[in-house]
């Protein structure tokens, strides 16, 4: 309350004794009745501040209370140390979010210089790095053996570069052991087992001289002046990938990052973590190019349909060939990787990358049919994904016998028919030579009629192979020769 | 409940109440030391309380009432009659020194009530208790509580306006 409104309530009490009751109720049964002038009385002595205890009286007080009751210290003590605690703590906190902001500042800073130059052109700096590739090409062709008696100086080896650009240099000398001249017989199957003394002193060698090797490629990089590059691509992670491809633009990336420093670099790592029997961490990386793969796909950077299908196919293919070369390995891998692993395999096969843009463009998959089943059937083998996945058989179920029929059908059919026996003898030969037992349990009626199409142009031999290996219903079987026989039969007249 | 920690509940009780208890005390007493010895024993009660791990369910008018208890037995023993104070905010530099006249006139009036109804008065109004909290104080019941209130309230409008129209009439 204002003096003026106290002023005001005072000379209402004297000017209009006859104003409105105020009822105030003390419990639920009873209230008592004041006037306005009573309740501008009450409301006057409320605004009365009581008065304080002298300063010092509470300390007197409890002094005394302290001595008679036995307690050993002064009254507010421990409150006057809270309170300078409390005191430094926050002085303490802020001098660490000074020094934080300060790094960042400076960090920035850093970014700001290195990166993108203090004048720099985004669109010039971006096609100075484009020429990087032709750098890498450079390192790539060099003779490894060249390097191999680089003196480094040890302690470079706890720098993540060095440490990346080892490994980038153990892949390279893993995954393309010819080049190797210092290896008698530089083969890959030679390695793996690892069984006895010479084959870990081999490894160990190899992997002594891929670090010096390392180095080498360090130097060379420097040298191409490419350093920004290797500071960036080098920091990549599993966690940061994405976010690289994002910063540097995803085109940049999968042009550079994907095809030298992806590929390599965590398939390299996988292949180091097979070698030291652990098969979670190497599956980890494996899943990791392939998320990355589907990332860049995803993007849509692809101008050509068939390039994507190259990269994914070429990828894929090297994927499966260090799985499939790592397959006892596998069994050091828990059941739930191993599902991942399947599934992001699954999500990664060029049919399924297909199957979201393929309907509707027969003559583009037919072009690049040929290329998957090369990688199906490489190295006279029909397959190249172990048991212990039972990937193949699924991804060619699903996605050759259901999805891929119509648009295929639509425009080659003889060459449709092709495909599907040649997936029927992978399926058998994936299941040890055995009739796949998981046929086609009903024709879809619109399905049938594409089927029948097929039927009455192939061959007798051919046709009742495919019917007997897709249709499981003996009814539907009989009655699906008995119309083909039919058309044959009308077509022959 | 250990010596610290009584410490500690004894140091909050009195951040809390303290001012508020000894102003009560002191409106009873008005007198400085009388109103700490008062409070020192009411705290001696209190912690031997805390010591017993006695639980107090509402420590505020628990602490008036031991305080006017203790208060009234220090008159007693010092035979000494309360009179009415010179200011309620005699001691407090902001209290005399900055109220305006109007406020000092209706504290001196409130002095001239019958202790009784001062008492009520001050509770309620300068200690913002409740009018159940201060039937338990003053252990008297909560109608005796709201009847000398409502006359308490009354007698004060009947005193002020009377100076009123005295002086009124005067000019």
């Amino acid at each position: 309350m204002t003096d003026e409104h106290k002023k005001i309530a005072l000379d209402v009490i004297v000017k209009n004794p006859e104003n409105d009751m105020t009822s105030i109720a003390v419990n639920e049964e009873t209230s008592i009745s004041l006037t306005k002038e009573e309740k501008a009385i009450e409301e006057k002595l409320s605004s009365l501040r009581p008065m304080k205890a002298p300063s010092d009286a509470g300390n007197r007080i409890l002094k005394a209370v302290f001595a008679e009751t036995g307690i050993k210290r002064e009254p507010f003590e421990n409150m006057k140390d809270k309170n300078r605690n409390n005191k430094s703590k926050i002085q303490y906190l802020y001098q660490i979010i000074t020094v934080i902001f300060v790094i960042i500042g400076l960090r920035l800073t850093y970014t700001l210089i290195t990166n993108w130059g203090i004048l720099g052109d985004p669109e010039s700096i971006i096609e100075s790095r484009m020429t990087i590739k032709s750098k890498m090409d450079a390192i790539e062709n060099t003779n490894i053996n060249d390097m191999y008696y680089f003196e480094g100086n040890p302690a470079d080896y706890s720098d993540p570069v060095v440490e990346t650009l080892r490994q980038y240099a153990v892949a390279k000398v893993l995954f393309d052991p010819n080049k190797h001249e210092g290896l008698k017989h530089p083969s890959y199957e030679h390695l793996t087992p690892l069984e006895n003394d010479n084959d870990a002193k081999l490894l160990k060698e190899r992997l002594d001289r891929a670090s010096i090797a390392s180095l080498k490629v360090l130097e060379i990089i420097r040298k191409c002046q490419v350093r920004d590059w290797s500071l960036d691509s080098t920091k990549l992670t599993r966690r940061n990938i994405f976010s690289h491809a994002d910063r540097f633009g995803v085109s940049y990336v999968k042009s550079m990052v994907f095809h030298y420093y992806v590929t390599r670099y965590f398939l390299s790592k996988a292949q180091l973590h097979f070698y030291r029997n652990e098969a979670n961490q190497a599956i980890e990386e494996l899943i990791t190019v392939l998320r990355f793969l589907e990332y860049i796909r995803t993007r849509q950077t692809y101008t050509s349909m068939l390039d994507m299908h190259n990269d994914c196919s070429d990828l894929l293919k090297t994927i499966l060939i260090v799985v499939e070369k790592n397959q006892g390995k596998l069994k050091y891998a828990s059941s739930g990787k191993l599902a991942s692993l399947k599934t992001v395999l699954t999500q990664a096969d060029p049919m399924n990358v297909f199957k979201r843009f393929a309907y509707g463009n027969a003559a583009f998959i037919s072009d690049t049919f040929d290329s998957f089943f090369g990688l199906h059937s490489m190295g006279g083998k029909s397959l190249y994904v172990p048991k212990e996945l039972s990937l193949t058989a699924d991804l060619l179920r699903n996605s050759y016998t259901r999805w891929l029929f119509r648009p295929l059908l639509i425009h080659d059919a003889k060459k449709y028919l092709h495909y599907q026996l040649t997936i029927i003898e992978c399926l058998e030969k994936s299941n040890n030579g055995q009739t796949f037992d998981n046929k086609v349990k009903a024709i879809e009626p619109d399905h049938f009629m594409h089927w029948f199409q097929i039927m009455t142009s192939a061959p007798e031999p051919d046709y009742k192979k495919l019917i007997e290996n897709v249709i499981a219903d003996e009814e539907l079987l009989q009655e699906a020769i008995k119309l083909v026989e039919g058309e044959i039969k009308k077509r022959n007249k | 409940m250990n010596k610290e920690q009584i410490a500690q509940r004894l140091e909050e009780t009195w951040l809390s109440l303290g001012d508020g208890l000894y102003s009560y005390v002191y409106s009873i007493l008005k007198s400085s030391a009388d109103t700490e010895d008062v409070l020192q024993n009411v705290f001696i009660r209190l912690a031997r309380s805390f010591e017993n791990d006695r639980s107090i369910s509402n420590l505020r008018p628990y602490l008036y009432k031991m305080a006017r208890n203790e208060a009234i037995r220090q008159m007693e023993k010092l035979k000494k009659l309360p009179v009415p104070s010179e200011d309620l905010d005699s001691s407090s530099i902001e209290g005399s020194q900055l109220l305006i006249e109007e406020e000092r006139d209706i504290s001196q009036q409130l002095k001239s009530l019958p202790s009784e109804q001062s008492d009520v008065i001050i509770l309620k109004l300068f200690h913002n208790l409740t009018f159940k909290e201060v039937a338990k104080i003053t252990e008297t019941t909560l109608k005796t509580v709201a009847s000398r209130y409502r006359y308490g309230l009354q007698k004060l409008k009947g005193i002020i306006t009377g100076i009123k129209t005295k002086e009124k009439y005067h000019d």
